[in-house]
């Protein structure tokens, strides 16, 4: 394996009684990286992770993580990695620095580093003086803090993140972000994370995959995502958008699609059609412009697009 | 392999104790039993069957209190996952907390054998000092180190398998009854001839050899027993429970 991808894997499969969580799934995560793993619920994204980090066996493939394969050096691998799953996997009756020291001691991490790295992330996450506290009595968006400075307490090379930012206030959610941005760009760490908000994949990430039914149907960073398979699009919005005009719309062949929904007017264009021919026509057809705007769609509405379309497909 | 253990080891104390609940239950059931009978007994105590049938009895119950939690808890408290995703290795995880459910049980042991040393003496000890007799302090402390390592053992298998912490005392406290209802039972209904035949092994061996004997005994079935557990824990499965 080259050492610029973090995670390859090949065909991995996993079956539970018949039904393949995981499917012959091929993927490549770059060193370095912050890769989003989307997806609807049920989807396999839980279960390539546990794969990904040996606690679970394929059924068939393999995989290769920070060099090490996954059924064979499963102990590397969970070594030098960091993980905030499903649940945030603190001890609800122990305290704040307790739950980092515990992890720090698992990770062989002496007194002196298990100190000062607890106050440097407790310090940065501005949980120091809340340091003894026991961590049942706090809100789910401070556990979720504090479960990501568990996840990166022994600077692991690479962290899985299943959905790091729930429950997080958009303020806390933000300076996340930046933290695993400053994460990547310093340390040269790789995040590999599912989540289902996708903006913050749009935001984060450099590579995406979407997958459904343990398959992997798109793959590429999120531009090359969002000009995959979808077309550029124009919002116009105003009044008198008459049947007529709609139909001397249709009728254009640098037009795919027309939907009109209260005073919005859009279009799907095919190509790089030019605009002000358009709206020339919508012009001369009597409608009133108030405002007029071309753009792609966004992760999420490509992420829809591609779920449904492989859903009618089966 | 020593820093993972100490680490769990650590872990499972800490929050075991964080509960006051549980020191306040050790200290009372130390105190109780330790005091009230062997202020009946007096000297009998330091050389009668009685204080080794207590001290192996005892930690049951107190090792029965901790090791339900060892993997239902976890399980029910969803920090599970993220401890088996850790770097710990298999038998760290299981013997760590397998250890401190074994230390809290013998700890037990050890505070009934000093409580009921120095309450029997000012009860019968006249300004001399008594001390337990060989087969007593052999009896108490092998016999109970087995003992609490085999339901520690026990505990393991059922809280690996069981949902709930309460579940886990459940099935473990009804499990104990049989048992210990079946030992009786089982004793009673055993022919005239094979009870004769114990009473007079016992009398061959002497009270060493009895002990000695029941130590085996209880030594090759926490062995087989450690050996089953080790097979039975595999991380795979209990991501999948």
């Amino acid at each position: 394996m080259a050492d610029s991808e973090a995670i390859i894997t090949e065909n991995l499969t996993r079956d539970f009684k018949g039904i393949h969580a995981v499917n012959h799934l091929n993927l490549q995560v770059p060193t370095g990286q912050v890769f989003g793993f989307l997806g609807p619920n049920g989807a396999g994204k839980t279960t390539t992770i546990h794969l990904l980090l040996g606690l679970l066996a394929p059924t068939v493939g393999t995989a290769k993580v920070l060099g090490y394969d996954i059924r064979s050096a499963a102990g590397k691998i969970r070594g030098q990695t960091g993980v905030l799953l499903e649940y945030t996997g603190l001890y609800e009756r122990l305290t704040v620095e307790d739950n980092l020291e515990f992890y720090g001691r698992i990770w062989g991490m002496s007194a002196s580093e298990r100190q000062a790295r607890s106050k440097e992330l407790l310090g940065q996450l501005g949980l120091w003086e809340r340091r003894k506290e026991v961590v049942g009595k706090w809100s789910k968006g401070m556990k979720q803090k504090l479960a990501v400075a568990r996840a990166i307490f022994h600077r692991p090379a690479l962290i899985f993140l299943d959905e790091p930012t729930s429950g997080l206030d958009p303020v806390s959610a933000s300076q996340l972000h930046q933290d695993l941005r400053d994460l990547v760009r310093h340390e040269g760490t790789t995040i590999f994370l599912t989540t289902h908000n996708l903006a913050e994949a749009e935001q984060l990430c450099n590579l995406v995959a979407v997958i459904r039914q343990g398959q992997i149907i798109a793959y590429g960073s999120p531009a090359e995502l969002r000009s995959q398979g979808t077309t550029p699009q124009a919002e116009i919005e105003g009044t008198n958008f008459t049947p007529a005009l709609i139909a001397a719309l249709k009728a254009r062949p640098e037009i795919a699609g027309v939907n009109l929904k209260d005073n919005l007017l859009s279009l799907d264009l095919t190509g790089t059609s030019r605009l002000a021919p358009l709206v020339n026509l919508v012009v001369e057809k009597g409608g009133q412009i108030e405002e007029v705007r071309k753009g792609r769609k966004s992760l999420e509405e490509v992420f829809l697009t591609l779920v449904t379309e492989n859903k009618k497909s089966e | 392999m020593f820093k993972d253990l100490s680490a769990v080891i650590w872990k499972e104390a800490r929050e075991f104790f964080s509960a006051s609940g549980n020191w306040v239950r050790l200290m009372f059931f130390i105190a109780l039993v330790g005091t009230i009978i062997p202020l009946q007994q007096g000297k009998l105590w330091f050389n009668s069957p009685l204080p080794v049938l207590l001290m192996v009895m005892e930690p049951v119950f107190l090792v029965l209190n901790i090791i339900a939690d060892a993997f239902a808890g976890e399980r029910e408290r969803h920090t599970l996952e993220t401890l088996l995703a850790s770097r710990l290795s298999d038998r760290s995880i299981l013997f760590g907390k397998m250890v401190t459910a074994m230390s809290y049980g013998f700890i037990g042991t050890l505070g009934l054998l000093v409580v009921g040393l120095v309450v029997a003496n000012i009860k019968a000890g006249n300004g001399s000092f008594l001390f337990y007799s060989g087969q007593v302090l052999l009896g108490s402390l092998l016999l109970s180190l087995l003992t609490v390592i085999f339901m520690s053992i026990i505990g393991i298998l059922v809280s690996l398998k069981t949902a709930t912490v309460r579940q886990a005392q459940q099935t473990l406290s009804f499990g104990y009854m049989i048992v210990f209802f079946g030992l009786i039972a089982g004793v009673q209904l055993l022919p005239r001839e094979w009870l004769g035949t114990l009473f007079a092994f016992t009398g061959n061996v002497g009270d060493y050899g009895f002990i000695l004997t029941i130590a085996a005994i209880l030594l090759v079935l926490d062995l087989a027993l450690i050996s089953f557990v080790m097979a039975r824990f595999q991380r795979s499965r209990l991501i999948m429970s």
